[in-house]
C-alpha cells in the first residue's frame, strides 16, 4: 500500500499538470474567430418559360408551365435553396414573366372570354400574378423579394409568331396544349405608330408598376425581415431619372435605390422606353455620390441585361454592349468607381467574373450573371465536364461585421443533381 | 528497518504491479486496436469547397454502402467544410441510417423518406460541426444486420447555412442520392464516382477482440498472485 501511495504521489502532480495544460489549450472550435454576418441577400433572374425554345431537359412540359409560362420545377427548387440560406432579401433580376406583348387595353377584345383573357394586357397581369404567388411563401418565410424589370416585362416584341403543335411562343396564345397558334403582336413607338423589333413601351412600364410596385419599397415589410439593428432608409424611387437621362417616360419604380445600414442598393431598368439596352448612368452617379456622402460602404447594383455579354460558345452580343458602347462604358465607370458589384440576368446561364474591358485590362469590379432561374438555357447541351454553363444558379451575398463581403454562387445541373457551391469570391474590405 | 532497506523494498514491491499494469495495458491496447473495426472509411476527400455538394435545410445527401456481416455501429464521422466556418461551428446536423429496401430496379428514388416521416429510417443521431474536417458522433450502439444501408446527412433548420461535403474520395459508395424537397431522396444527376462524400463508420468491439482483453486481465491476475505469494 505504501508503494502504491508513493507511486500515486509521483504521478498525481504530473496528471494534474497535464490536465491543467489540456484545459488551458483552446479547442479547435474555440480557436476560431467569428466575424458575424450583419446582412445577407440572394439574387437570381429569368424564371419564365418559353415553350417555343423549351430546354430539352424540360420536356415534356406540364400543362401548368405551358399555360403560365414558368419553369416551375427549377424555380421552385431554387427558392427552396435560397430560403435555406436565410437571406433577408432576394433581388430578382427580371424576366419573371414571358410578357413581350403590349399591355394595353387596345389588345382586349370583349367579343368573347378568349378575347379578354388572351389579350396582351390580361396575360401580363395573370402571368405576373402566377409568379407573385410563387414567391409569396418566400416573403412570408422572411426573404423580402425585390423585383428588377427585364426586357420581357417592359419590351414588346412585334411581328408574327408561328409555332408548332403543342407550342406557344407569345403572350397572345391559346390555352390549348395541342393547338397550332399564329400570333401577331403589334408594338407601338412613343408616338403611337406601329413599330418593328423589340422596344420598351410605356404601357408595359405602367403594367410593371401595377403588378410589382407594391414591393418597391414597402419599408415596413422589409424592415420586418431585416436583422436586428438594420433598417431601410433613403429610398430613391427614381422619379428624376426621366429628366437626368432624357427619357420620355416616367421611370419611377423601374430604377430605384435604397440603403440598408451602410449598404447601398440600386436597381436599374436596362430597357427604358425610347432607350432600349441602356442603363441610367448619370442618375446612378448622382445617386452613388449622395449615398457615399452619408457613409455607404458597399454598393450593389441590379439590372437585367449584362454590361458585358458573356460569350459562351455561339453567343452573340445581347447585353448593354450590344446597344451603345459609350453608355455602357459610362455605366461601368460608375460601377468601378464605387467598387460596386453588378448582378444581372438576361443570358440564361451562370457566369461570375471581372470583365475584360475594351482596353484589354481586367476590370476591378465584378459582374455576376445569374440569369439561370429556369428559363431555357442559352447554351444547348451537352457541355464539357466541369462547365457551369447549364446550371440553375443563384448568388448569395453575405456582409460581415468586419466589412468583408463574400459572394457564394450555388446551383444544380440541368439533370437536377445535388446543389453545389459553384464559385466563391471575397471582396476586399 | 533502515530507510535504505525500506527504499529497496519499495522498489521491489512497486515494480511488480506496475509491470503487471504495463502488460495489461499492452494487451488492452492490442485488444483496442483489434476492436477498432472500421466498417467504412472513404479517407479524407481530395476536393475543396468549390463544386462540392451543399448540406442545409434544403439539401440533404446520402450514400449507400454494403455491410458484409452483422455489426454494431459505435461511431460515425463525416467530412465537412464550411464557407463560413467561424459562424457555422457548433451548428448541428442529423446523421441517419436507412435500410435499403429498394423498389425493384431502383429507378430515381431510393426507398428513403425524410426523417419527418421516420419511414425507412433505422437510426439517427445529432452531429455537431466542429470545424473544417471530420465531425463525429459516438456511443451509437446501432445494431445492423448484413446488407445495404444508406448513410444520410440531414439538417433540421437549425441554421446551418454554408456546409459543404467535398468530393473526390478514393473509395466510393455504390450509390449516392440527394433530397431537395418533394417525395424523397433522388439519385438523379448523382454519380458515385464524383459525388461521394467523406464518411467513416466504426463498430463496437467484435467478439474476436474479447479474448485479447481477457488475456490481459489474466496476466495481471497472475502477476498479482505471484506478488502475494
Amino acid at each position: 500500500m505504501i508503494t502504491f501511495r508513493s507511486a500515486n504521489r509521483a504521478i498525481a502532480p504530473l496528471f494534474l499538470a497535464l490536465t491543467a495544460v489540456a484545459a488551458a489549450l483552446p479547442s479547435a472550435a474555440q480557436a476560431q474567430t467569428t466575424d458575424a454576418v450583419v446582412l445577407s441577400f440572394s439574387t437570381v433572374g429569368d424564371s419564365r418559360q418559353d415553350p417555343a425554345k423549351v430546354d430539352s431537359t424540360q420536356k415534356p412540359m406540364s400543362q401548368q408551365d405551358y399555360q403560365w409560362l414558368q419553369n416551375s420545377k427549377a424555380w421552385s427548387r431554387l427558392m427552396r435553396e435560397i430560403s435555406a440560406k436565410k437571406p433577408s432579401m432576394l433581388f430578382f433580376n427580371g424576366d419573371m414573366i414571358m410578357g413581350y406583348g403590349n399591355a394595353d387595353v387596345s389588345t382586349v377584345s370583349t367579343a368573347n372570354v378568349a378575347g379578354v383573357v388572351n389579350s396582351d394586357l390580361v396575360r401580363y397581369y395573370t402571368q405576373s400574378a402566377f409568379w407573385r404567388g410563387m414567391v409569396a411563401p418566400l416573403i412570408e418565410a422572411g426573404t423580402y423579394v425585390i423585383p428588377v424589370a427585364g426586357n420581357h416585362e417592359v419590351q414588346c416584341r412585334s411581328g408574327a409568331v408561328t409555332t408548332g403543335t403543342g407550342i406557344v411562343a407569345s403572350i397572345t396564345s391559346t390555352n390549348s396544349f395541342t393547338g397550332n397558334w399564329a400570333a401577331n403582336i403589334t408594338c407601338k413607338d412613343a408616338n403611337g405608330n406601329a413599330a418593328t423589333g423589340k422596344l420598351g413601351m410605356k404601357t408595359n412600364e405602367d403594367a410593371w408598376r401595377a403588378n410589382f410596385g407594391d414591393l418597391i419599397i414597402d419599408s415596413a415589410r422589409l424592415n420586418a425581415v431585416l436583422p436586428a439593428g438594420q433598417s431601410v432608409s433613403h429610398i430613391n424611387a427614381g422619379s428624376t431619372i426621366a429628366a437626368t437621362e432624357g427619357l420620355s417616360t416616367d421611370q419611377t419604380q423601374l430604377s430605384y435605390s435604397f440603403d440598408v445600414g451602410n449598404n447601398h442598393f440600386a436597381v436599374v431598368n436596362t430597357d427604358p422606353a425610347g432607350a432600349d439596352g441602356t442603363a441610367p448612368a448619370t442618375w446612378l452617379q448622382n445617386d452613388f455620390t449622395l449615398a457615399k456622402s452619408r457613409g455607404a460602404a458597399h454598393f450593389f447594383v441590379f439590372g437585367h441585361k449584362p454590361a458585358y455579354t458573356y460569350m459562351y460558345p455561339g453567343a452573340t452580343l445581347g447585353g448593354l454592349d450590344a446597344s451603345n458602347i459609350a453608355k455602357r462604358d459610362a455605366f461601368w465607370n460608375v460601377i468601378e468607381g464605387y467598387s460596386a458589384v453588378y448582378f444581372c440576368g438576361h443570358e440564361h446561364i451562370f457566369n461570375m467574373r471581372q470583365p475584360v474591358k475594351a482596353n484589354g485590362s481586367v476590370s476591378s469590379a465584378w459582374q455576376v450573371l445569374v440569369g439561370s432561374g429556369g428559363s431555357p438555357f442559352d447554351l444547348a447541351g451537352p457541355i464539357p465536364a466541369g462547365s457551369t454553363d447549364r446550371t440553375y444558379a443563384f448568388a448569395n451575398v453575405k456582409v460581415y461585421q468586419s466589412g468583408k463581403v463574400q459572394i457564394d454562387a450555388y446551383g444544380f445541373s440541368d439533370t437536377y443533381g445535388a446543389t453545389k457551391l459553384l464559385q466563391s469570391v471575397t471582396l476586399p474590405q | 528497518v533502515t530507510p535504505k532497506h525500506q527504499n529497496n523494498n519499495t522498489m521491489k514491491y512497486s515494480t511488480l504491479p506496475w509491470r503487471a499494469l504495463a502488460c495489461a495495458c499492452a494487451l488492452t491496447l492490442a485488444a483496442s486496436h483489434a476492436r477498432a473495426s472500421t466498417l467504412i472509411d472513404t479517407q479524407a476527400p481530395a476536393g475543396g469547397l468549390t463544386n462540392s455538394p451543399t448540406v442545409d435545410t434544403s439539401s440533404w445527401l446520402a450514400e449507400r454502402f454494403t455491410l458484409a456481416q452483422a455489426t454494431t455501429v459505435s461511431s460515425i464521422s463525416a467530412f465537412l467544410l464550411s464557407s463560413d466556418e467561424g459562424n457555422d461551428i457548433g451548428k448541428s446536423l442529423t446523421l441517419a441510417v436507412y435500410a435499403d429496401t429498394s423498389r425493384g430496379a431502383e429507378t430515381s428514388i431510393p426507398d428513403l423518406d425524410w426523417f419527418a416521416d421516420q419511414q425507412g429510417q433505422l437510426f439517427q443521431t445529432g452531429l455537431t460541426f466542429n470545424g473544417n474536417g471530420w465531425s463525429s458522433a459516438s456511443n451509437l450502439n446501432w445494431s445492423l444486420a448484413s446488407g445495404k444501408y444508406w448513410f444520410a446527412l440531414e439538417t433540421d433548420g437549425s441554421g446551418v447555412s454554408g456546409l459543404q461535403v467535398p468530393t473526390g474520395t478514393p473509395q466510393f459508395a455504390d450509390k449516392v442520392a440527394f433530397y431537395s424537397g418533394g417525395t424523397g431522396y433522388s439519385t438523379n444527376g448523382m454519380s458515385p464516382s464524383s459525388d461521394t462524400f467523406g464518411l467513416r463508420v466504426s463498430a463496437v468491439p467484435e467478439p474476436t477482440s474479447i479474448p485479447l482483453a481477457l488475456a490481459g486481465m489474466s496476466v495481471m491476475a497472475l502477476l498479482l498472485r505471484r506478488r502475494q505469494a
